[in-house]
């Protein structure tokens, strides 16, 4: 069955079809299964269109700052360090344990060498640590 | 360390598909819950896939509510998760932390209660405004601020580099509780801009394509038609240079004589 968004994703990954013809991307949408009104908003570059026909979840708002922030109350201040307080003895629900798990499925599966060598000094400690703690690359 | 909870702010970049990382990913899909906010319907269908439980941070969005306890809401729900001993994934469209309050406000707090947290980057619309216009930040440089910000502060403007002006869709917007402001706010900004350019100096209302079928949009106009300009919350003003560099002689001939030392 045509599963839109996959196509979406390979098109968008997909090198060889940045800037494919109307013509070429027509007919494999319909080699997919796309029905008509998909495949003429994907034609058409229709996002809107597109968006309405997938029922997609509605976009009301993108913007993520602000252009002032207010002052912290004291009163938050205190809060936090409350907060502080009662992280103490917080639940342990074993993912140590899956973390310690990852580790070994990472040495036994993975090819460490083929994975450590891109010259930023990256290699599984690091993914651990970095899982672990804000560690930097390169630092 | 408290509990086993722990936080990532990864970013998926501008375009599905195209622009997230192999490790922004890999992140989402090993969350064990993961927050969305990215900027197409068609994004957050896109991550469902990736993760059984992605939650949209669209929810805590409502016109006459104030963005910042909007994004206060946002980083208490990551939080909460994260304090619950989960690895929790905030999904970010673009870069997570450019223009991005909730994600640097959670790493914070939770770094602060003692757990791992961190950000991974991501191609933000500055990359993709590059990209699409040629654009090169070293050439002559670049300034960036927010749009409203930059109308309610004063900035010391270098018009011989670029000038970016991102969430101009909103600008001059002080309550943070409107999506969008309209050509009497976008007015004011273009006075403000007016100080440093002449009205007819051109100028990019720019788009990034958040879907590989749709095109970034380019509109370029003068100054003096911002505000008449159709805007909205994708929206990202260029404003080019407008005067050539200036040497700066003193320097110059303190360089000349270090050389001289030095050879």
């Amino acid at each position: 069955m045509f599963d839109v968004i996959d196509a979406l994703a390979v098109l968008g990954a997909d090198a060889d079809l940045v800037g494919v013809s109307s013509t070429r991307l027509d007919a494999m949408l319909q080699r997919a299964g796309a029905d008509a009104a998909l495949r003429a908003a994907l034609l058409a570059g229709d996002a809107d269109r597109l968006e309405t026909l997938l029922r997609a979840p509605k976009t009301l708002c993108i913007f993520i700052h602000p252009a002032e922030e207010e002052e912290e109350d004291p009163e938050d201040e205190e809060e936090d360090e409350d907060a502080d307080d009662d992280d103490e003895g917080g639940e342990d629900d074993g993912d140590d344990d899956d973390d310690l798990d990852d580790e070994d499925d990472l040495d036994e599966e993975d090819d460490l060498d083929d994975d450590d060598d891109e010259g930023d000094g990256y290699d599984e400690e690091n993914d651990v640590d970095a899982r672990k703690g804000p560690k930097r690359r390169g630092s | 360390m408290s509990g086993g909870g722990s936080l990532v702010c990864v970013g998926v970049g501008m375009t599905l598909g195209s622009h997230i990382t192999p490790l922004a990913r890999s992140y989402i899909e090993k969350a064990d819950v993961v927050f969305a906010a990215v900027s197409a319907g068609a994004m957050e269908l896109w991550l469902a896939k990736m993760n059984p439980d992605v939650r949209s941070l669209q929810r805590y969005y409502r016109e006459g509510k104030s963005r910042l306890e909007t994004y206060r809401e946002m980083v208490d729900a990551m939080l909460a998760e994260v304090r619950a001993g989960k690895r929790v994934c905030g999904a970010f469209y673009g870069h997570p932390g450019v223009f991005a309050w909730p994600t640097h406000k959670a790493i914070e707090l939770a770094r602060g209660e003692g757990f791992p947290a961190h950000m991974e980057p991501g191609i933000s619309a500055a990359d993709c405004l590059y990209a699409d216009l040629g654009i090169d930040p070293g050439k002559y440089g670049c300034q960036h601020f927010e749009a409203s910000q930059f109308m309610l502060y004063r900035r010391r403007i270098d018009t011989a580099a670029y000038l970016i002006l991102w969430q101009v869709g909103v600008a001059g917007d002080r309550s943070l509780a409107r999506f969008a402001t309209g050509a009497p706010h976008r007015g004011l900004l273009v006075e403000a801009l007016g100080r440093d350019y002449d009205l007819a100096h051109e100028v990019i209302l720019y788009k990034a394509a958040t879907l590989a079928i749709s095109r970034p949009q380019i509109v370029r106009l003068p100054l003096g038609g911002l505000a008449e300009a159709k805007c909205d919350m994708h929206s990202t003003l260029i404003v080019p240079p407008r005067s050539a560099l200036e040497p700066d002689e003193e320097i110059r001939e303190r360089l000349r004589a270090l050389e001289q030392t030095l050879s």
